[in-house]
C-alpha cells in the first residue's frame, strides 16, 4: 500500500538517475579523449593535469557537474545502496559508448559481462531489494 | 600495473565511496528541521572534497593505463558501498540485492577482464 503513495516520487527519482548515467557516461568517455589527446610527461606525480589542457576534459567536468546535480536530487529520496546499485549501469553505457564512439570492440565474453552487470542492476536497485521496504 | 597503481586504485575507491556516504547522510539530515544548515553544508563539503580527490586521482590512472586494466577496481565500489550503508547509514538490503551486486561484481570483472 506505501508503495502507492510512493510511487510518482519514486517514478521520477529513477528518471533522474537515468539521466545521471548519461551524463556520467558521456563525461567518463570524454575524459578518456581528453586524458589521451594531450601527451602526458612520464612520471610526474600521480595527477594527470595536463589533460586540463584538452577542450573535452572541460566539457567531460561539466557533464559530471550536471550528474553530481542530478545524484544529490536522486538522494533526497533513495537509499543510496539501492541508488548506487543502479548507477552501476554506467558500466553498461560506457563499453557501449566507447564502442559506438571511440571504435573499441566488443568481444563475446565483454558482451556477456556488460549482460551481467545490466541484469544485476535492474536486480539490485529494485524497491524488492530493500529489506526495510519489505514491511 | 604497479603495486602503487593498485594502491591509488583502491584508495580512489575508498575516497569515491566515503564521499557519496557523506553526500547521503548530509542530504537526510539537509531535511530534518532540527539539524543546523551549516552542518548540512559542511558535511556535503566534504563529500564533495573526496568525491573530487577521486576525480582527479582517477584521471591520473586513465591518462597512466588502459581502461581494462583501472576498470576492475571500479568493480569493488557496489560491495565498498552496501558495507557502508550498512555499516554507517542503516541501510539493510534483501538477498535480491546482495545477488545483484554479486552479479554486477562479477559482470565488471568479466567485461573489463576479456
Amino acid at each position: 500500500m506505501n508503495q502507492l503513495v510512493a510511487a510518482p516520487r519514486s517514478l521520477s527519482s529513477y528518471i533522474q538517475l537515468g539521466l545521471n548515467v548519461l551524463a556520467v557516461a558521456t563525461a567518463e568517455i570524454l575524459l578518456k579523449m581528453g586524458a589521451t589527446s594531450v601527451p602526458t610527461t612520464s612520471g610526474t606525480g600521480i595527477f594527470n593535469l595536463e589533460a586540463l589542457g584538452s577542450f573535452a576534459t572541460w566539457i567531460g567536468i561539466g557533464f559530471y557537474i550536471a550528474g553530481f546535480l542530478l545524484w544529490l536530487s536522486v538522494l533526497r529520496t533513495m537509499a543510496l545502496s539501492q541508488a548506487y546499485s543502479f548507477s552501476c549501469l554506467v558500466y553498461v553505457a560506457v563499453p557501449l559508448g566507447a564502442w559506438a564512439l571511440l571504435g573499441e570492440t566488443i568481444s563475446l565474453s565483454r558482451g556477456f559481462g556488460i549482460l551481467l552487470v545490466l541484469s544485476g542492476c535492474l536486480l539490485a536497485s529494485s524497491p524488492a531489494a530493500m529489506a526495510e521496504e519489505r514491511l | 600495473l604497479t603495486v602503487g597503481a593498485i594502491a591509488i586504485c583502491v584508495f580512489c575507491q575508498l575516497c569515491l565511496v566515503g564521499g557519496n556516504l557523506l553526500l547521503k547522510h548530509s542530504m537526510d539530515a539537509a531535511q530534518q528541521a532540527v539539524v543546523s544548515r551549516s552542518r548540512v553544508t559542511i558535511g556535503l563539503l566534504m563529500g564533495v572534497i573526496l568525491l573530487a580527490l577521486w576525480f582527479f586521482l582517477w584521471l591520473g590512472l586513465l591518462g597512466s593505463w588502459d581502461l581494462t586494466q583501472v576498470y576492475p577496481f571500479e568493480g569493488l565500489s557496489p560491495l565498498l558501498i552496501l558495507l557502508g550503508t550498512r555499516l554507517f547509514l542503516g541501510e539493510h538490503i534483501s538477498a535480491r540485492g546482495w545477488t545483484g551486486i554479486a552479479m554486477i561484481g562479477t559482470g565488471v570483472a568479466v567485461l573489463t577482464t576479456s
